[in-house]
């Protein structure tokens, strides 16, 4: 009995020492960054960094724009209010000095800069863009469907004049080039680095440039260390040869919680949340510690309908779903405001964009005598398939619902895995579905409509028409400007009239970090943040 | 005893060739292509057609079987899909940090719930009794996700004596050099105190929320043994002999009613590493609860089937641990 007291009794002590020592160590729990650190929240870890061949996430794609650099880049302008942006329309050289286009449109020959290094020190000349090219080609990646969309179909188009020239030779003249160059895919390669991972098996050393990138970067911004599923660090690349990064070092930190990365974000713990659901960014709005980065994104989000299935093959079917969807409440309500409405599948913002015929809006009468014309006065019962977890898809399908039946049609919403969600999607399988992933990197109208109307890959609603075919398979890659304009406005005109998609926003993209943070430039062709123009105060 | 244990080792290779059968029919049967999520929508149906060939998707079934299988016992696990990493590296990086985490919380839960439980069969019916039976209901009622973002809210945001859910470790100091994987324990042996305090301070809100949750079934399990015991013939022989109050609760009805409590510890351990895959996910902590979290959203085949095959070992062990534990503990059972 003593024993136990006395044991009961020590237990205790001990107990109350550790809490004590506990709360003593809790007295300055935040830890915050100082001003050569910056802490950036994301969701998601990096996936598959293989510029030639990654992945569609997000943070991978950002993290390949901050490392890598291409032969040209986009065009950094400032506007009258004085504010920076990337023109996605204009181009200026990048590892390539300066450049000059053949008379005849048909060759574009680069200067290479004098004294671009690797950031593991060695000299960049173009040899090393001929590499990258080779690679490129042998490899058949995602990166090559661009090119040869851009009239540069094999490795042999790629001609290395001297040590200081490369030449690109278009089978016929475009304006597709430059739009699909300046992004990650196009990044050259260190072949003294990557080169020794080359196996017969893997001739494009694939397996390497997947998790690793480290010797390879000529960007702003080298890799210092990957700590799976937990964070990745970049640091100053001081062999970089544009304007130094202000800031030195900047931790991603994986934190899949929204509501944990916004409250780190209030508090101070880390410098930028991705990814923040836009019910919250109002209340960020408000919060004088808070800067809230808004532009209007050309990212398009759609319902499609799979023209080839019934009843989405009649035409009077889509143009009463189109007249029945409550816009201006998917606008408002399930992107709080931070969105604005499609009116054309071309988004606004890039050229040849028009809203003159889109004539739908909510009315729900014309709705009803549309499908009563389209034979079924009695309206019909559908699925509607939307990704799981992906909560505007899901508040969209809400008011959907709502709206459809009003005019007899009676939707059952189903969530699909983001696996299988995808594989329909590819498959093309969906019938009434909603998707808003897409963005044309290189904001070219034609580009637009070719993968999405025209070509096989991402007409994911299977929309056929002869004509609107023809148009784009003449107008794509021509260079007489006002006869590609004209075609691009008909073909909005048939594709609105024919409705094979129920067009709803384009969300804004937002980014909201600590005021401190200064120097963000948005660019929209891609609507990835370049981290070298950031710095704090 | 060691004959037994070999045995049951034994047992483990059939329990486990049956899982990976399971585990790989299953995981084909349900929709998701992986290469959707492996290249970019635009990449041609040849570069698509490449990679799946690469990655062996084309086989028939039993033969990709095989070949895994084949793997598994070198210890090839197959590359995951979404890491790009080997599945075994990717499980062994994040079984530290899990493994740190619910030792932790069971440790905390354990020495909570027994004497809360104990209590309550002494007292029953009293105000400890009423008090265990209210955190008992809290804690099975309440979702642990949701105790995790009332935690954050209260203990780091408003008070802010903790700091930012951001893993392990704060994101400015090093973590210690590893020698047992476990932050805690290394910079203690290594004397490295701002890693010390920081990760302690790290795992304390986590650690509580899931002990909070795994309390509920051990405190009623142990009260319930106890009533049983308190009531038994040796008890009241024991009183009968004027053996001290402490000295029958202590050492006569809690050594009986232990045997139940340590077959629920075990059971609440295995619950304990499915309630983790959410706690992990706020706290943003890098375990495994959030890879398998990750693999499943992507369809990757590899990761998930290595984790079910990780997850099957440690239930067999951890039962074997209790049989072993119950020999040791109670000598009417033989092996």
């Amino acid at each position: 009995m003593q024993n136990i007291r006395k044991s009961i009794r020590n237990g205790t002590i001990t107990l109350i020492a550790a809490v004590v020592a506990l709360g003593s160590a809790m007295g300055t729990a935040h830890a915050q960054s100082d001003e050569n650190t910056l802490i950036v929240a994301v969701s998601h870890d990096l996936q598959n960094i293989d510029p030639t061949l990654t992945s569609g996430n997000i943070n991978t794609w950002e993290f390949l724009t901050n490392v890598y650099s291409w032969l040209i880049d986009y065009e950094v302008i400032t506007t009258d209010d004085g504010t920076m942006l990337g023109d996605p329309n204009s181009f200026v050289g990048s590892l390539a000095e300066s450049f000059e286009w053949s008379d005849d449109g048909k060759t574009v020959t680069f200067n290479m800069r004098d004294g671009v290094k690797f950031a593991n020190g060695d000299a960049l000349t173009a040899e090393d863009v001929k590499f990258t090219f080779d690679r490129l080609f042998d490899q058949q990646g995602v990166t090559v469907g661009n090119m040869a969309l851009a009239e540069v179909p094999t490795k042999h188009h790629i001609e290395l004049v001297d040590s200081d020239t490369i030449a690109i030779h278009l089978d016929r003249p475009n304006s597709l080039l430059f739009g699909n160059m300046a992004q990650a895919g196009n990044s050259i390669l260190n072949p003294d680095v990557v080169g020794p991972h080359m196996t017969d098996d893997d001739p494009s050393a694939h397996e390497w440039l997947k998790s690793d990138s480290r010797g390879t970067e000529q960007g702003p911004y080298r890799l210092e260390s990957r700590d799976p599923g937990n964070q990745y660090v970049l640091v100053r690349n001081d062999n970089y040869f544009g304007q130094p990064a202000h800031i030195e070092r900047i931790v991603f930190k994986v934190i899949p919680d929204a509501s944990s990365r916004l409250a780190q974000l209030v508090s101070g713990a880390v410098d930028i949340a991705l990814g923040l659901p836009t019910i919250d960014i109002a209340l960020l709005e408000a919060n004088p510690d808070i800067t809230v980065h808004r532009n209007t994104s050309r990212t398009i989000s759609y319902i499609g309908m799979n023209n080839e299935v019934a009843p989405f093959d009649n035409k009077l079917v889509r143009q009463a779903i189109s007249y029945a969807v409550p816009y201006d409440t998917i606008v408002n309500d399930v992107m709080n405001g931070y969105a604005i409405q499609l009116k054309s599948p071309i988004p606004q913002g890039t050229p040849g964009h028009t809203p003159d015929f889109f004539v739908y809006e909510h009315d729900l009468d014309k709705a009803r005598a549309l499908l009563e014309e389209a034979g079924y006065p009695d309206g019909f019962t559908s699925v509607f398939e939307i990704p799981i977890g992906n909560q505007a898809a899901k508040e969209t399908a809400v008011f959907l619902r709502q709206s459809l039946g009003e005019i007899g049609i009676d939707i059952q919403i189903q969530e699909l895995p983001g696996g299988a969600y995808f594989e329909k999607v590819q498959k093309h399988e969906l019938v009434f579905f909603y998707t808003d992933f897409w963005i044309s990197i290189n904001n070219e109208p034609y580009y637009h409509v070719y993968w999405k109307f025209h070509h096989s890959c991402c007409n994911y609603a299977n929309y056929a028409n002869q004509t609107v075919d023809d148009l784009i398979a003449t107008h794509t890659i021509s260079t007489d400007m006002e006869a590609r304009d004209a075609a691009l406005r008909e073909i909005q005109r048939i594709i609105l009239e024919e409705a094979p998609w129920v067009l709803l926003y384009q969300p804004e993209h937002i980014l909201a970090m600590r005021s401190n943070v200064k120097g963000y430039v948005f660019y929209s062709a891609d609507n990835l943040t370049r981290y070298h123009f950031l710095y704090k105060e | 005893m060691f004959a037994f244990i070999g045995r049951r080792l034994l047992l483990l290779i059939p329990v486990l060739l049956g899982v990976t059968v399971v585990t790989f029919t299953l995981t084909r049967i349900i929709p998701g292509n992986p290469i959707d999520l492996m290249v970019s929508p635009l990449a041609s149906e040849e570069t698509r057609a490449r990679i799946a060939e690469n990655a062996g998707l084309n086989d028939p079934l039993w033969v990709q079987y095989f070949r895994y299988i084949n793997g598994v016992v070198r210890g090839d696990f197959g590359d995951s899909f979404v890491t790009n990493q080997p599945v075994l590296e990717d499980l062994t990086s994040r079984f530290m940090p899990t493994f740190e985490l619910t030792l932790y919380a069971m440790l905390l839960a354990i020495s909570l719930a027994v004497p809360l439980g104990i209590a309550s069969a002494v007292w029953s019916g009293k105000w400890i009794d009423h008090i265990s039976r209210l955190l008992a209901i809290f804690g099975v009622a309440m979702p642990v996700f949701w105790v995790s973002l009332v935690a954050i809210y209260v203990f780091f945001f408003l008070l802010n004596w903790l700091p930012a859910p951001q893993g392990r470790i704060s994101v400015i100091v090093s973590p210690p050099d590893t020698i047992t994987g476990l932050y805690t324990i290394d910079s203690l042996i290594t004397g490295n105190w701002p890693a010390l305090r920081s990760s302690v301070q790290a795992i304390l809100m986590p650690a509580c929320v899931l002990a909070f949750a795994a309390m509920a079934p051990l405190a009623r399990m142990t009260r319930a043994s106890m009533i049983d015991a308190l009531e038994a013939d040796y008890t009241r022989a024991a009183r009968a002999l004027g053996l001290s109050e402490m000295s029958v609760i202590l050492r006569h009805a809690l050594r009986n009613a232990i045997l139940p409590v340590i077959t629920m510890i075990a059971i609440v351990y295995g619950y304990l590493l499915g309630g983790v895959v959410l706690v992990e996910n706020v706290f943003a902590w890098p375990g495994l609860g959030r890879y398998v979290y990750n693999a499943i959203a992507s369809s990757d085949y590899p990761a998930l089937q290595g984790f079910i095959l990780y997850s099957t070992t440690v239930y067999v062990m951890l039962f074997l641990l209790v049989d072993i534990l119950y020999v040791l503990l109670d000598p009417r059972v033989r092996l």
